[in-house]
């Protein structure tokens, strides 16, 4: 196990004991461990944070915007969440896995590419989604799709702060882990056919 | 001789995760960071060309990064059909 502790070392992300308390943890068997527990009782703010009853909104392909209510995570670093620091903040949506495995299966035609492809959002394979397998307020398990992003007002974030809307804070080892699947979603190499002037 | 064994995809997502430990944002300092760790031999698992389905190892002399890089290529993508059920969900949710 020596080398698995050398090359985690590398990645600079953790300090003191954190490393090996990682490693422990990333390796538990058979699936990612549980990520997220009750929010956390002192800081308020936390990136990745989830919090119920957030509107959401895209740009259709007509152009025309729509809007939902979902539970979404936080993205923003929480030095940005704090009071007075932005306008706005950023958002995930996050929902049951068992609504998103239905709408999976009734999409396809395919049972066994459809439970493959389940699989492995369940195994976190899939780059563009993050799996929880229970956590408070989905105990079912849930997902969190990472690319689809929205901006919100701070005010609405701050207002559901107050109204106890929030679900959920991730673990420290869960954290690390939130954000290495924010890394490499997001801060992925090109491949070696991209080339730039 | 310095060398590192990178045999899970997850860990490869740690290194990449040392650009959030940098002590800073620049390029350089980036370059620096990952100069200091490079091992001179790095061993991959390739599971994506594996006959086997074990994984092929590949040993060759290259940065940690690279390796990192090379570690998450060889995880397994997500196909047309896949992103277009996804999309097809979530559309679903504003209706």
């Amino acid at each position: 196990m020596m080398y698995l502790d050398e090359a985690a070392r590398h990645s600079g992300l953790f300090q003191g004991s954190s490393l090996q308390a990682f490693l422990d943890w990333l390796h538990q068997e058979p699936e990612t461990p549980p990520l997220l527990v009750d929010p956390h009782p002192d800081e308020e703010r936390l990136q990745g944070d989830l919090v119920d009853g957030m509107p959401f909104a895209i740009i259709d392909a007509g152009g025309a915007a729509r809007r939902a209510v979902f539970t979404v995570a936080v993205v923003n670093n929480t030095c940005d969440l704090q009071p007075g620091r932005s306008e706005f903040i950023t958002v995930v949506p996050v929902f049951e896995f068992s609504a998103f495995e239905g709408g999976i299966r009734r999409g396809r035609r395919n049972r066994a590419a459809a439970a493959d492809f389940l699989h492995s959002v369940k195994q976190n394979k899939v780059y563009e989604i993050l799996y929880l397998a229970d956590c408070p307020g989905f105990r079912e398990g849930a997902v969190i799709l990472l690319e689809r992003m929205s901006a919100v007002s701070s005010n609405l974030y701050s207002t559901a702060l107050s109204a106890g809307r929030r679900v959920a804070s991730f673990s420290q080892n869960g954290f690390y882990y939130f954000l290495i699947r924010l890394t490499k979603y997001f801060a992925r190499p090109e491949t070696e056919e991209v080339q730039r002037i | 001789m310095a060398s590192v064994r990178i045999d899970s995809p997850l860990l490869a997502l740690g290194v990449l995760a040392g650009l959030h430990g940098a002590p800073s944002n620049t390029a350089s300092t980036l370059e620096y960071e990952f100069d200091q760790v490079q091992p001179t031999e790095v061993t991959v698992w390739n599971w994506s060309d594996s006959t086997s389905g074990a994984g092929d190892e590949i040993s060759r002399p290259v940065s940690l990064l690279a390796a990192a890089n090379a570690a998450l290529r060889s995880m397994r993508p997500m196909v047309d059909w896949e992103r277009s059920a996804v999309d097809d969900f979530f559309l679903a949710q504003f209706e």
